[in-house]
């Protein structure tokens, strides 16, 4: 059930209107377990299997962790339970081909069957949820939850369930340990947050997927231009695609009273490698640097093993996208660009004399090129891609001038938002509007601005509810929904 | 301690009273936009008009034709492209002979008939037709077959009032359960956005029920219409996004001409016999009338249009019956029997258009222009057709 269908639309209705009721009672929970259950089941009933098996091994491992003087064996049971369980129906077919290819190649003629092709969607997301649990337990950080119906509601909550945030049960089981509180700014929040999700994905990810898959689809057939405009494309897709997602995901649950942390902060804005991993899928990367990066040693422990832990967890976070090795080399290239770059990137020349602006290209056009790995279907693909896109001339990439305006409004969009515009506005407002409620004392040393940007403050509010306007009008005569699917669910 | 709330890395947080705004500007445009884009589109419609053949899915174009229709000629008539003509010019269809009937009498290339008894213009007080005095309008569209012309008229024709109206009935929407939409395996029809989505059901309509729900909501919302209009007028029937991957340098609100395209004066399908097109004998299994959808749908078509203050006339056929088999022309001759019957106890004025020529038909239901000239003179041969006409004037 995709959000930016009728089939969520219907769904979400019913749901809110029993929910808002029910949420002054204990039985809101299980309300909205069954809605959880339901959403996810809408895929295929099948899943809920695994799900309520994920659930339930996670929540009684804590149970016999508390109960037993051997935490760390019943810890390790459970991390390798979830593992075991991701790693069959995510990567099973990925490692018994790997494996027969092995086989073949040292001459021997066993083969292991592959297993069944079903990949439940977002197995990879609430598996991760399971486990913050279990380790956050057995480290302390973390009560043990006494009921069950709120651990399974918060593995299964439905907004976030099929591609995250990655939430942590820190964050989420306090939240539904209380009543929901809704205010109207949980409902304006929500409603902010869901339509510019929706117009991310709908007016603009599917849009430039349109251009990217007729590249990508076949690259042998594309010529060099066309695959770097393909590429730069990918990353604003996928950007879009994803933050849409979250946005939608957050927005919903902040209706419900719920608050999901920030996902994605504006990553094309990154001034370097580390700074871009601190503003993508930001669930994500926390969750790798606690679980995963900060285990193995961190930055503890020498140069060389601080290296060591950051190409592992770099490695494994591309595994997590997907059983291919396109995704792992994905990693690999993140951790070789952060080994090249982190020292240089700590140094005074380059945080003082460098341009922002030339730190941000760099970044961008670093990360595209990785992105080639990601969104390539092979590694041959991948590599004939780089290869023609390194030999071929320019040609005429037929790349729609709408597609590229959008583009470059919303990199100029974001880099205004963080630039000391955003701050200087921020002032013109209040000053603007102290003013205009005659208090003299405010204001009182600010320098005479220029009329336009006065101007602009004072349309603040009417420049957003324009753009919110043309956003909606836009999506309802422009576009069609076609019910693409969220690249993420496939992770 | 909650702690606090981090919004979005966008400022694009509206508070109540903004949202309140978005609401009241959004359905403003929503419910305005069509009406002004109707002032702001140039639509002259031509002698002879009809719909253009890329434009046979726009149902805004259709209201706004029927609209326009209803109100400059006293006939109007609904049919599929038997009616619209897909094998001939504009100048060759049915309502086009009709028309010359009535204005050139003698002059016509058609034999004379006796038109000295009837007159017709002025038809209705006020109403003179187009500049050349017609009174028959095409409101043809191709695939509207029974279970889509009646959403088509309910929902899109609403103009259609007071008036006569010609309905024609094309047989081969009946030739199989297929084609009935009573067989349960599922089958892609024409216009599925018209038929009835919940109730009655239809066996081979498979539609899940969100889509289903959402055709609900947009035939109840003119603005969906439009929006539909817009990109199949503007865009060939493209939303914006794939239009620029066609078109990349293009800028897609130069697209927006207001204009829309005249009807081309041409064929839509090349003008030869069925029997040069090397069509061979067929044999539709046919179903019988008493449990056809395709039928029961038309009859309520007439109980729409009669309950709303029109006068009906119903013509059935034509049909090729030399690309039949005996046995299929005899079923068919049983199911027609079965119709006209029905006709006639409910008091429906009809006709069913005798066979042709076998060398004037261009496929198994499609006249060429020869067949639509005998069928316009066969009609103001029938007493009942004369009779009709009468009763419209007097009435």
């Amino acid at each position: 059930m995709l959000f930016h269908s009728w089939y969520f639309l219907i769904f979400f209705i019913i749901v809110y209107s029993v929910y808002l009721p029910l949420r002054g009672t204990r039985f809101y929970l299980y309300w909205l377990l069954v809605a959880s259950y339901f959403f996810y089941g809408w895929w295929n009933p099948l899943y809920l299997i695994l799900i309520a098996y994920s659930t339930a091994t996670n929540y009684f491992a804590v149970v016999l962790m508390q109960r037993s003087q051997r935490k760390k064996v019943w810890l390790i049971v459970s991390i390798v339970n979830s593992l075991v369980v991701l790693c069959f129906f995510k990567y099973g077919v990925f490692i018994t081909t790997n494996l027969n290819i092995l086989f073949s190649s040292l001459g021997l003629s066993y083969a292991i069957p592959k297993p069944g092709a079903l990949l439940p969607v977002g197995i990879s997301f609430y598996t991760f949820h399971a486990m913050s649990y279990t380790i956050d337990y057995y480290r302390g950080y973390i009560k043990k939850e006494p009921s069950f119906v709120r651990f399974a509601t918060f593995i299964s909550f439905f907004p976030q369930l099929v591609a995250g945030p990655i939430l942590r049960a820190s964050d989420m089981l306090p939240q539904l340990t209380g009543k929901p509180e809704i205010r109207k700014e949980n409902i304006t929040d929500g409603l902010s947050l869901f339509i510019v999700g929706l117009f991310k994905k709908v007016a603009l990810a599917d849009y430039l997927s349109l251009y990217v898959d007729k590249v990508y689809d076949a690259p042998s057939l594309s010529d060099g231009t066309s695959l770097i405009f393909a590429t730069f494309a990918f990353g604003w897709q996928i950007y879009f695609d994803f933050s849409g997602y979250t946005d939608m995901a957050r927005g919903i649950a902040r209706m419900m009273g719920f608050d999901l942390k920030l996902n994605f902060n504006n990553p094309y804005l990154a001034t370097s490698l580390g700074d871009f991993w601190n503003r993508w899928h930001i669930s994500l990367s926390s969750w790798f640097k606690d679980y995963v990066y900060i285990p193995l040693g961190g930055n503890r422990k020498g140069k060389f093993n601080t290296y060591r832990n950051m190409f592992l967890t770099m490695v494994i976070s591309g595994f997590w996208h997907g059983a291919a090795w396109t995704f792992i080399i994905w990693g690999a290239l993140h951790a070789l660009g952060r080994f090249m770059t982190r020292e240089f990137e700590r140094s005074a020349f380059y945080n003082d004399k460098i341009p922002k602006i030339v730190k941000q290209i760099y970044v961008f056009i670093f990360v595209s090129f990785a992105w080639i790995f990601f969104r390539a279907q092979s590694i041959g693909d991948a590599f004939l891609i780089v290869k023609k896109i390194f030999t071929s001339g320019f040609t005429n990439p037929a790349f729609p001038m709408v597609a590229l305006f959008f583009c470059l409004i919303i990199w100029i969009y974001q880099l205004l938002y963080e630039s000391s515009l955003n701050g200087l506005l921020a002032k013109l407002s209040v000053f603007s509007h102290s003013r205009e409620n005659g208090d003299p004392s405010v204001g009182t040393g600010f320098k005479p601005v220029p009329t336009f940007l006065t101007i602009f403050s004072r349309f603040n509010v009417s420049l957003k509810v324009i753009a919110v306007i043309l956003m909606i009008l836009y999506m309802v005569i422009f576009t069609t929904s076609g019910n693409e699917a969220f690249i993420y669910f496939q992770f | 301690m909650k702690p606090l709330f981090t919004f979005s890395s966008n400022s694009v947080r509206l508070s109540l009273r903004s949202w309140i705004f978005v609401l009241v500007i959004f359905l403003l445009f929503l419910s305005l936009l069509p009406v002004i884009w109707q002032v702001l589109e140039n639509f002259n419609p031509s002698d002879d008009y009809r719909i253009p053949y890329e434009l046979s899915s726009d149902y805004w174009m259709f209201a706004r034709w029927s609209k326009y229709a209803s109100s400059n000629y006293p006939i109007l008539m609904i049919g599929d492209s038997v009616v619209w003509g897909q094998y001939v010019t504009m100048q060759e269809t049915l309502p086009y002979y009709l028309n010359e009937f009535i204005n050139k009498g003698q002059k016509s290339p058609l034999p004379p008939f006796s038109r000295g008894s009837i007159k017709f213009p002025p038809f209705e007080r006020g109403i003179k037709g187009d500049l050349k005095g017609n009174i028959f309008a095409n409101l043809g569209m191709d695939g509207i077959h029974p279970a889509v012309m009646l959403g088509l008229v309910k929902y899109y024709g609403k103009s259609i009032s007071n008036k006569g109206v010609i309905l024609h009935l094309n047989p081969l929407w009946m030739s199989s359960k297929k084609h009935d939409l009573s067989d349960t395996d599922e089958f892609r029809f024409n216009h599925p956005r018209l038929v009835p989505q919940f109730y009655p059901k239809i066996p081979s309509y498979k539609a899940k029920f969100p889509q289903r729900f959402g055709i609900v909501v947009e035939r109840g919302n003119p603005f969906s219409s439009w929006v539909n209009h817009v990109r199949l007028n503007y865009y060939e029937n493209m939303d914006i996004g794939n239009w620029t991957i066609q078109y990349p340098y293009k800028n897609p609100l130069s697209a927006i001409t207001f204009q829309i395209p005249s009807s081309e004066n041409k064929p839509h399908s090349e003008p030869i016999s069925w029997m040069e097109r090397g069509m061979t004998k067929q044999d539709f299994p046919w179903v019988l009338a008493d449990e056809s959808f395709q039928w029961s749908s038309f009859k309520k078509v007439i109980e729409l249009l009669q309950a709303r203050k029109n006068k009906v006339f119903v013509i059935i056929g034509p049909f090729n019956p030399y690309i039949l088999t005996n046995e299929s022309l005899n079923r068919y001759k049983a199911m027609k029997k079965d119709m006209e019957n029905w006709l006639k106890d409910e008091g429906i004025s009809y006709a069913s258009i005798s066979d042709l020529p076998s060398e004037y038909y261009a496929d198994a239901s499609h006249p060429l222009k020869d067949g639509y000239a005998k069928i316009a003179k066969e009609l103001f041969e029938s007493e009942l057709f004369i009779k009709w006409m009468k009763g419209l004037r007097t009435g």
